[in-house]
């Protein structure tokens, strides 16, 4: 294959992929399908662009021949095969629309994330499924960001496709009602997918990286499809400047060695300052609201300290501290408390942070990051043996290999 | 579609009918009439039936095997003792289906879809 038809197919599945089975499905009423259908198309152009050429306008070639390709099939024996009910619809559209035209693409590419983001479906469904469908990631690659056999990945989205097509999962936009919380479910989907890039846990930090860039181009989607229609959503542009502000320190977590940098250590010249500033601006965009969107924002305004830090001691622990305490109000969550005893230690000494710590062990009995932090505002303290005692503890409970090896290195340093 | 809606249990552990005053019966039997007047509203939704059920105690478990007939005193499972009544609905899809059950706010409600397949 030529070089230019090859990186259009890409640019044509990365940019494409999400709107054309959108207008598929609304259409065809069958995400199997429409979504066989359009593997077919991009089968097709990675066959015959390089000889042909790159069709003028990429994305309605391989329209049409999704389309006809998923008319193939209705008409062959395929249609035997079928198992599953045809989606509900909004009726009104599935009447006004006879051929699928490139240009209509109406609200489609937003039924598909709503879809796929129903809050019948479990938010691990729920996250799968929107990176498979709105973004046309295969699931091989979806159970690898997910660190789960492709079998089970598999299971998992052939379950969630069944739930849709039997239970009715309408393909609609939400009623006016409705559509704040939909977007929101929509949001925590995104949220799963990007916090599982990043959480405490088994894995390869690179992979983990992955995930979360692509959580950010679902919710970047999400951003632009409710502008195109008017919609303001101050929750999911603060859940995208969070994502960013945090996701530019990517190649500065790590070591070449593949050992976790803590963010005081942290090379500042590795971090993508221009997603920094992306985030920074679409930050000042969300004023101060209430609920879940407001705790999105308190969160994206600390990661927005940090990142605009140019070196760790300049970092206004006092004005991230008293964001903490706002969050930790909101939300109630004594991994936020946990978190304000960090800035609060860094603001105004250990003894002040380790205060904060009281009480967290009954509520987090499990966390290894509750007798870490102990540990180390112990050491600050000089209380060298109890820190001691406390790493220990959070050596045992610990399962990231990255996170043991820094927790191990700090207890022998003492 | 037909959906079936199982009232499984209350919204409220610590409630129940047997213990409820009688200002709380009539909150309780008020959520059915504030559904079927809910339903009646849309012209996409209609009530196709619906009871209310005694409790696990009074049921009676019937079983097949070699084409003997056992019966077992008592419900199925626990999971089916808590069901205290049905309600089958049409309504166009799950989120219309949802908005309506949604009106009975005392309970908590497993949404199923009927099969439609084998039917006819």
């Amino acid at each position: 294959m030529t070089d230019r038809a090859s990186a259009a197919v890409e640019q044509a599945w990365q940019q494409e992929w999400g709107r054309l089975l959108g207008l598929l499905v609304g259409r065809f009423r069958d995400v199997d399908l429409a979504e066989d259908a359009l593997a077919d198309a991009f089968e097709a152009a990675t066959r015959t662009w390089p000889t042909d050429g790159v069709p003028s306008n990429p994305a309605a070639w391989l329209l049409t021949t999704a389309r006809r390709r998923a008319l193939d099939k209705l008409r062959g024996a395929d249609t035997a095969r079928r198992k599953l009910p045809l989606l509900v619809v909004d009726h009104l559209r599935e009447e006004e629309r006879g051929e699928v035209d490139i240009d209509d693409v109406g609200d489609d590419e937003l039924k598909l994330l709503f879809l796929a983001c129903h809050p019948a479906l479990a938010p691990e469904s729920q996250a799968a499924l929107a990176l498979r469908l709105v973004l046309g990631i295969p699931t091989a690659e979806i159970a690898r960001l997910f660190l789960v056999t492709e079998p089970t990945m598999a299971a998992r989205i052939t379950r969630a496709k069944k739930k849709i097509a039997t239970a009715g999962l309408p393909f609609a936009m939400p009623d006016d009602g409705a559509l704040g919380d939909r977007v929101e479910v929509a949001a925590q989907a995104i949220y799963l997918c990007f916090t599982a890039g990043y959480a405490p846990g088994f894995g390869d930090a690179v992979v983990r990286a992955d995930l979360a860039g692509e959580a950010i181009r679902l919710a970047r989607l999400l951003v632009r499809l409710l502008e195109r229609r008017g919609e303001r959503a101050p929750g999911v542009v603060a859940l995208l400047a969070l994502m960013m502000l945090q996701h530019s320190r990517r190649d500065a977590r790590v070591s070449a060695d593949g050992e976790l940098v803590l963010l005081a250590d942290q090379d500042r010249s590795a971090w993508h300052h221009d997603e920094i500033s992306e985030g920074l601006a679409l930050l000042a965009s969300v004023p101060a609201t209430t609920g879940r969107a407001e705790e999105l924002r308190v969160q994206a305004v600390i990661a927005a300290r940090h990142a605009t830090a140019v070196h760790p001691d300049g970092t206004d622990w006092s004005a991230i501290a008293a964001d903490y305490a706002r969050l930790e109000q909101l939300t109630g969550s004594p991994v936020v408390r946990l978190n304000r005893a960090v800035a609060v230690a860094e603001a105004d000494g250990p003894r002040a942070g380790l205060a904060l710590l009281d009480g967290l062990d009954e509520v987090l009995p499990l966390s290894h990051r509750l007798p870490a932090v102990r540990g180390e505002l112990l050491v600050r303290a000089g209380e060298v043996d109890a820190a001691r005692a406390a790493l220990q503890v959070a050596i045992e409970r610990c399962q990231h290999e990255v996170e043991l090896t820094y927790l191990r290195n700090r207890l022998a340093s003492l | 579609m037909k959906y079936i809606g199982f009232l499984v249990s209350y919204n409220d552990p610590d409630y129940s009918w047997a213990t409820a005053s009688e200002a709380e019966q009539q909150a309780e039997m008020a959520s059915h009439g504030d559904f079927s007047v809910a339903v009646s509203k849309r012209e996409d939704c209609t009530i196709l039936g619906g009871e209310a059920l005694t409790d696990g105690d009074s049921a009676t478990v019937l079983r097949q095997v070699g084409g003997e007939v056992t019966l077992t005193d008592g419900p199925f499972s626990e999971a089916t003792e808590g069901i205290g009544g049905f309600y089958l609905l049409e309504a166009p899809n799950i989120d219309a289906a949802v908005e309506m059950f949604s009106v009975l706010t005392p309970y908590v409600v497993e949404i199923r879809p009927v099969d439609d397949s084998i039917e006819g």
